[in-house]
């Protein structure tokens, strides 16, 4: 298993190299290329004579780019043209608030998807069936921002069942060791906070975990339907084994294979949709950072941004081929 | 009364907006402990669907099911989903055809073989594991201690049709069914499989009821046959008296078609003409007319009952009948007969 | 045997019976495929209600003039307006007026064009340019595969949104980066849809009978292996158009489409109209609803072309 993941985590480098490439002749490809993309527009002649100097823009360009990697290894994308706060220091505020976030989308999908969907396939043919193959193909097509707004304006607005904004209460004084607001509330005893936060999480999360909420529903269906006829759940039926042990063991365990790579792939569009989420919930996330710093044309932010996301996406895939891996014993040993 | 009786069964699948589908039309079977009872027939014969209609592993919805099947005087198809439940894999096991998809990928052999014994006997895990690690000795299964953490695909194909036998045998079932259990299999492994199950029957008084298309195998093991053709049984009997005198012209064919080695190279096999898609429809008369040569127009008239066929008990001197289902049977064959 | 499932049982008694018509043999992977494809496409019902939505989506961007009663840029009833106090439906306005003071059903209609266009050009833009890699790199494998497959991966590995958003920053912002970022997004899933479809037939026996014929390998893969690539492609192209649809709303609604306020797009008007949910709600589902209509139209036949194509399904 550690061979394994060690042998993925080295397919990755390429990747990465390649990545930095691409972040680097992006940032030279911007407007007015990079001296005037990393600076302010107020910048003072001499402010931007460090910038080329920090960039070592006088240098060959294969020089410039070992500089540059230099950077990015030490995590040092500069400074954020809007806060004028270190990248990296934004980064800390920012990721752990998205993360909680996403996880929480995904947690809400699985949950209710797998069960749906197992529903649907036992079910294969009838009304409900029929039901929960409509509505998740209308949930695939809504646009994520417009069920964001949809839902802020039912449950928060009209109803104000939940808040509308923001990751917690003002009134809520309380400190964040973590950055996980949950997870901060419980560190430091402060349950109430922990509810809070959660309160502040749910409609964020569902609007953000209805897309692959849909996606799984059908996924687990037509892995179930797959499943259900194959000859090895005809051998468990006639082993007399309970119904249960038939569906966890026999059916789902099986079923869960496919799940897992469409749900790792679900990932990605999980990132782009927290972008939109966050911006509708005005939740101080990566995305809604990231889509501010697009409008104020801060490069810095969106470079370091950038790169630390698609770093997690190739983490998370990693992660999600291992947990392949443990599924599927074949797999492991094929590999 | 044997351990095993079924009384005109018959299965059709429904089909939306067309006519449903008859399976098995009026089949009458006995199995009995310590005896084999090959069922015969082409794929789509309707013999795996009786098998599964013996285990109650028929799908639910769509699938209708008359007729009677007594296992040790219960009537099967009155008992509920779950009284069958524990039935299966207790009472009666299945071996399937092909191993190389019947075990689940992802659960490890030992606990496959285990769950029968936890479910069926209360074993705890430990004792269940015990169980199985002699089971698997049985089958004939080296160094089983070790197979039961490993996963399917690191086995054979024999190894897996071994670990099947063995999942089938766990809870020392009174009646086994196996639906083409060699097919999938090469030859050397084929003999094993068999002998294992010979040796079931000889030594544990099992019932085994062998499903096949492969005369040579109800040879080398059944004792009592019944061939089927196209939901129907066309000839039942003792295995000698069937290969001494195949009357239904389509057994007659299914034995004419088997190469021998005492016959020369280079005389031609005898193929049945036609093939399993050229039938009368159900009430028309005999499935097989149109493949038949000896066919007249009477056969197309009607369905001829099983009857006797005048060759009782030739071969082993058994009180069993020697049934057919034919208008114009075949002679005693003009060659040597061919017994076993 | 070895499924239970009912239909496959059903099925297999069919032709055992010969009652139905005995199928013949595929011979050809052409014609008679595709026949038999069409029949099954045109046979479901989610295939013609797709079918349905997308025809009416294309008169409507075809005849937006003569469909529309206004221009869409046409602010005339602005006095109508108060700030937050919107005309709603009336015989003249069937969906009312927009903060702007402008005809909202006039801008869904012309909205119509801006979408399909966007879809249009950005599927084939992308779908080029992704297939034609994924040529490269089925057709010469090697280190160009090897090549083709890394920089596919570097796509994937930045999430799609982030990288039209990066695209759009490049470009600045307008209806032309809408259609590159979207396009860009789409080029990986072309490439690696062509990549495999190419090694898989490849591998198959009728290209290993070409082969052993002694045929070129340029004349196998034009006359045999990309005409048989052909409909995956197609398919996977009606799938992305309902997914740049949608996409391409999500991008104007963080600002990226054209920097022209009045340019009528689905995207922009939903981002217009949240603000006036309450006290409007038309304003916002009319444009959601379309959005949610078109892209509805693309995925169901998209979905039944694959079912129709796919050997898998035919259960």
């Amino acid at each position: 298993m550690g061979r394994f993941a060690a042998r993925r985590l080295f397919q990755a480098v390429p990747i990465l190299i390649g990545l930095s490439v691409l972040m680097f002749a992006w940032v030279r490809a911007l407007p007015g290329g990079p001296e005037q993309a990393l600076v302010p527009q107020d910048a003072s002649a001499a402010e931007v004579e460090q910038v080329r100097e920090s960039l070592g823009l006088n240098r060959p360009i294969w020089m410039q780019y070992l500089a540059y990697l230099g950077q990015v290894i030490r995590f040092d994308f500069g400074t954020s043209l809007m806060s004028r706060q270190p990248v990296r220091a934004e980064m800390l505020d920012r990721f752990p608030a998205s993360i909680e976030l996403g996880v929480s989308a995904m947690l809400f999908a699985l949950l209710v998807g797998v069960p749906l969907g197992y529903l649907a396939a036992k079910h294969y043919g009838s009304a409900l069936d029929h039901a929960f193959v409509t509505s998740s193909l209308i949930g695939i097509t809504i646009p994520v921002f417009f069920m964001a707004y949809l839902l802020k304006f039912v449950f928060a607005v009209q109803l104000g069942w939940l808040p509308t904004t923001g990751r917690s209460s003002i009134r809520m004084a309380t400190e964040h060791p973590t950055g996980f607001y949950v997870l901060d509330g419980i560190v430091t005893g402060n349950l109430m906070a922990s509810w809070d936060a959660i309160q502040h999480l749910i409609l964020p999360a569902i609007a953000l975990g209805s897309i692959p909420l849909a996606v799984i529903v059908r996924i687990t269906r037509a892995a179930v339907l797959d499943v259900m006829n194959e000859d090895y759940v005809r051998t468990a039926e006639a082993k007399g084994l309970l119904k249960r042990t038939v569906s966890i063991r026999h059916i789902m365990r099986n079923a869960l294979i496919p799940l897992v790579t469409v749900a790792g792939l679900q990932l990605g569009l999980l990132m782009s949709g927290t972008v939109l989420t966050e911006t509708v919930f005005a939740f101080s996330g990566v995305g809604s950072f990231v889509a501010g710093a697009l409008f104020a044309r801060d490069y810095p932010t969106i470079q370091g941004f950038v790169v630390v996301i698609a770093l997690m996406y190739i983490l998370v895939n990693l992660l999600v081929d291992i947990t392949y891996a443990l599924i599927d014993p074949r797999v492991r040993s094929a590999q | 009364m044997a351990l095993l009786e079924i009384r005109d069964l018959r299965i059709s699948f429904m089909r939306r907006g067309r006519p449903p589908v008859r399976a098995v039309d009026g089949l009458d079977l006995d199995v009995d402990g310590g005896q084999t009872v090959g069922l015969v027939g082409e794929s789509g014969c309707g013999k795996s669907i009786t098998s599964l209609s013996v285990l109650g592993l028929l799908p639910k919805r769509g699938v209708e099911v008359s007729g009677s099947i007594r296992y040790d005087g219960i009537e099967l198809l009155s008992l509920n989903d779950d009284a069958r439940r524990s039935i299966r894999g207790r009472e009666i096991s299945m071996i399937f055809q092909d191993p190389m998809t019947s075990l689940n990928p992802v659960v490890r052999i030992g606990v496959q073989i285990t769950e029968p014994l936890r479910r069926h006997k209360g074993m705890t895990k430990g004792a269940a594991m015990d169980a199985a690690e002699r089971l698997l000795r049985r089958v004939g299964i080296p160094a089983p201690r070790q197979r039961l953490g490993e996963f399917p695909h690191q086995l054979s194909g024999g190894m897996r049709q071994r670990v099947l036998i063995a999942i089938a045998l766990a809870c020392g079932p009174r009646m086994l069914i196996a639906d083409e259990p060699t097919t999938a299999l090469d030859v050397t492994v084929q003999a094993q499989i068999l002998d294992l199950l010979k040796e079931q029957v000889v030594e544990s008084g099992t019932a085994l009821m062998m499903i096949t298309h492969d005369m040579g195998v109800v040879a080398e093991l059944c004792d009592h046959v019944t061939v089927m053709y196209a939901g129907r049984a066309v000839e039942a009997g003792n295995v000698r008296d069937l290969f001494a005198h195949p009357t239904h012209r389509y057994t007659a064919g299914l034995l004419a078609a088997m190469p021998r080695l005492e016959t020369p190279r280079d005389a031609p096999l005898n193929p049945i003409p036609g093939s399993a898609d050229q039938k009368l429809p159900w009430d028309d008369g005999c499935a097989f007319m149109p493949r038949c040569a000896a066919a007249t127009a009477a056969c197309g008239r009607g369905l001829p009952p099983m009857q006797s066929t005048g060759w009782n008990a030739v071969g082993g001197g058994l009180d069993e009948e020697h049934l057919h289902r034919c208008l114009n049977p075949a002679p005693a064959l003009a060659k040597k007969a061919m017994t076993p | 045997m070895t499924t239970v499932s009912p239909a496959a049982m059903a099925s297999a008694q069919t032709d055992g019976n010969g009652s139905q018509m005995s199928e013949r043999p595929r011979t050809r992977i052409g014609g008679g495929l595709w026949r038999q494809a069409l029949y099954r496409v045109l046979r479901s019902k989610s295939a013609i209600l797709g079918l349905a939505l997308i025809t009416a989506f294309i008169a409507v961007a075809v005849f937006a003039p003569w469909i529309a009663p206004f221009r869409p840029g046409d602010n005339s009833w602005l006095d109508q307006v108060r700030p937050g106090q919107y005309p709603g439906p009336s015989a003249e306005h069937w969906l009312g007026i927009d903060p702007q003071g402008r005809d909202v059903f006039s801008r869904l209609v012309y909205g119509t064009r801006q979408s399909l266009l966007i879809g249009v050009v950005s599927v084939l833009l992308g779908g080029s340019v992704g297939v034609t890699l994924g040529i490269l790199a089925g057709a010469f494998g090697g280190w160009v595969d090897a090549i083709v497959m890394r920089i596919v991966d570097i796509m994937l590995a930045v999430p799609s949104l982030l990288m039209a958003i990066a695209v759009a920053a490049v470009l600045g912002p307008s209806l032309t980066s809408v259609m590159v970022a979207i396009a860009v997004t789409s080029v990986p899933i072309f490439a690696r849809l062509l990549r495999g479809q190419m090694l898989g037939q490849r591998a198959s026996d009728y290209v290993l009978a070409a082969r052993a014929a002694g045929l070129r390998r340029s004349t196998i893969i034009f006359s045999h292996v990309l005409p048989n690539s052909v409909t995956p492609v197609l398919v996977q192209g009606t799938l992305y158009l309902s997914i740049a649809i949608i996409d391409a709303a999500g991008l104007a609604f963080l600002g990226l489409s054209s920097p022209d306020p009045s340019t009528p797009e689905w995207g922009r008007m939903l981002t217009d109209a949240q603000d006036a949910l309450a006290t409007a709600p038309l304003l916002a589902m009319a444009p959601g609803a379309a959005i949610v209509l078109a892209a509805l139209g693309f995925t169901l036949l998209g979905e039944q072309m694959r079912e129709a194509l796919d050997p898998k399904y035919h259960r």
